[in-house]
């Protein structure tokens, strides 16, 4: 756990809500990603995550790292999510099936991944990242220039700066190398 | 089952970062052997196109904005401590509403409020003090006068305009003259260099005439918006409390309020430099903001949306992710309207949205009203928010 992680942990006991919306930065739309895998319904999912994130408030004084606080978010989404299947198995279009039983295993492995890539990413300074982003949609130079409203050599200077940074984090991201 | 599927995601992710071990790595090997959805899974989480797909789905759940409602459960936890501040709001507020009903017939009121109902938007209305302490109404009225040095001063439509062509007194001081628009009001100069500025509702500027000696200084109190004119020996400096704006030629927003507690400068166009009091000195690149933080004492830049803090000036309230209270904050200095809150909770309510300015405030508090959950009860120029 980084010093970082530490201060979230810290100011999460000292009842700072800033930890908690930092928790909601990282977490939140992987979590409802993953609640979405069981409940079908975008919705839902997003009730179930923001119960969670309320829980994990009243209960901040029980988590001693970032990794116990990563622990219970799946697994009390999870929890909620197989509850309301439980409930709403006569009305809800798609039941705890086959599906869901075999695969779930990966579900968590799939979202947290991505997640962790993602806060790679959300860690460059503003203007990279802004380019990075839209680079990975596919939009060229020109396009992400004018979106952004600046000349076109500052996007490709962004976007080699973003590229050299992100090629010592996650040197292993093949993919990179063809951005 | 959860912990186990949370060390294979790291070791994953370690793979990915480029510092896994040997030992690791073994771990990793089996798990991708162990299935072939394993090892599919591994292929997609090192491809480009499942990461893309995810981020769409991110943002699909962030446009959610869940976390204002989180915060309000949080919130119901601290009430205990607000108590105090609630009443001392009460307290001072009873008093004035008791004096407005006390004094005024009925038929009065009702026709105060019947003809300040509409809460039409600002006319463009200021004032020009001129260098003599004279003060001059600039409505909509068409005027030319001159100016002691010569200069003629030309007031058409909603915009003042310096010309110094005619300048004959070369005198060595410098004559300062004044624009002061109120609440509710808008209006344009022309300064005798060629600079535009468009000065926003509770704004100010204060300039020479003509402008003499190596600095083009002017002084501005609330919100003004520059379009300088490019004069590389004559920089242009905007003072704005206790900060300075130091241009060449450039378009640039300055905001300054006496109430708010930053002054903020945005840059669209060009090249300037900011600085407070003796501070350091930031140079600016188009779509930075200097922002100064009067209470704290320090400054950052930042890249902002500058539409978000420019639309004022073509006639459009632009927000995103605003505070309801900053939004009242803003009509109520445009249309010249208090806003008091019967509910605390509405305050941090976020909009996002592009409005025209000029439709009559009935309009743009009825569009807010369908963007949120959110009431306004129009009584005379005080509106009641819950």
């Amino acid at each position: 756990m980084n010093i970082d992680e530490q201060n979230i942990i810290q100011g999460l006991k000292k009842g700072k809500e800033k930890s908690l919306k930092t928790l909601y930065d990282r977490f939140f739309p992987a979590l409802c990603s993953y609640a979405y895998k069981y409940v079908k319904d975008e919705m839902i999912a997003g009730d179930i995550v923001q119960e969670v994130y309320i829980k994990i408030w009243y209960k901040r004084k029980n988590f001693d790292s970032i990794y116990s606080i990563r622990s219970y978010f799946y697994l009390s989404v999870r929890n909620s999510c197989l509850n309301y299947i439980r409930d709403n198995s006569r009305h809800v279009k798609v039941d705890l099936d086959e599906e869901i039983i075999s695969k779930e295993e990966n579900f968590v492995v799939e979202e947290e991944v991505h997640r962790m890539i993602r806060q790679e990413i959300d860690n460059l300074p503003d203007a990279m990242r802004r380019v990075f982003n839209l680079t990975l949609m596919d939009m060229s130079v020109a396009e992400i220039a004018e979106a952004l409203h600046v000349s076109v050599s500052t996007v490709k200077n962004q976007r080699m700066r973003a590229r050299e940074i992100l090629r010592e984090k996650l040197k292993d991201w093949v993919f990179l190398f063809f951005i | 089952m959860n912990n186990s599927q949370l060390n294979i995601a790291d070791l994953i992710f370690s793979y990915i970062r480029g510092n896994i071990s040997e030992e690791e790595k073994e771990l990793l090997d089996k798990w991708r052997k162990s299935s072939p959805e394993n090892e599919n899974l591994f292929k997609n989480l090192c491809s480009k196109e499942s990461f893309t797909t995810k981020l769409e789905t991110y943002k699909v759940f962030l446009a959610q904005s869940r976390y204002q409602n989180i915060q309000k459960h949080i919130k119901r936890q601290k009430v205990r401590t607000i108590y105090r501040y609630s009443s001392i709001a009460a307290a001072l507020v009873l008093p004035l509403m008791v004096f407005y009903f006390f004094f005024s017939s009925p038929d009065e009121l009702s026709e105060r409020i019947a003809e300040v109902e509409q809460l039409a938007p600002g006319k463009p209305s200021a004032i020009l003090h001129t260098a003599e302490g004279g003060e001059i109404t600039l409505e909509a009225k068409d005027f030319e006068i001159k100016d002691k040095t010569g200069a003629k001063i030309v007031n058409k439509g909603n915009s003042l305009v310096y010309n110094k062509d005619s300048v004959s007194d070369d005198a060595a001081k410098e004559r300062y003259n004044k624009v002061e628009v109120p609440r509710g009001g808008e209006y344009q100069l022309v300064l005798s260099d060629g600079t535009r500025v468009w000065l926003n509702s509770e704004s100010s500027i204060k300039y020479p005439v003509v402008f003499k000696g190596d600095k083009r200084i002017v002084k501005v109190a609330g919100e003004a918006y520059f379009d300088v004119a490019h004069n590389k020996e004559r920089p242009f400096i905007v003072v704005a409390g206790h900060t300075k704006v130091q241009v060449l030629g450039t378009e640039f927003n300055v905001r300054a309020y006496r109430d708010e507690d930053f002054i903020a400068t945005t840059l669209v166009e060009g090249s300037v430099r900011a600085w407070y009091k003796e501070g350091t000195a930031e140079t600016l690149k188009p779509s930075q903001q200097y922002m100064y933080d009067i209470k704290e004492n320090k400054h950052i830049v930042k890249n902002v949306d500058i539409e978000l803090y420019t639309s004022w000036r073509m006639g459009l309230f632009v927000f995103q992710k605003q505070k309801l209270e900053d939004i009242l904050n803003t009509i109520s200095r445009w249309y010249d309207v208090e806003f008091f809150f019967e509910n605390n909770d509405v305050r941090n309510i976020e909009f996002t949205g592009r409005l025209k300015r000029y439709e009559s405030a009935r309009n743009l508090l009825k569009i807010l009203e369908e963007m949120e959950d959110v009431k306004f009860r129009i009584k005379g120029k005080v509106v009641f928010v819950k």
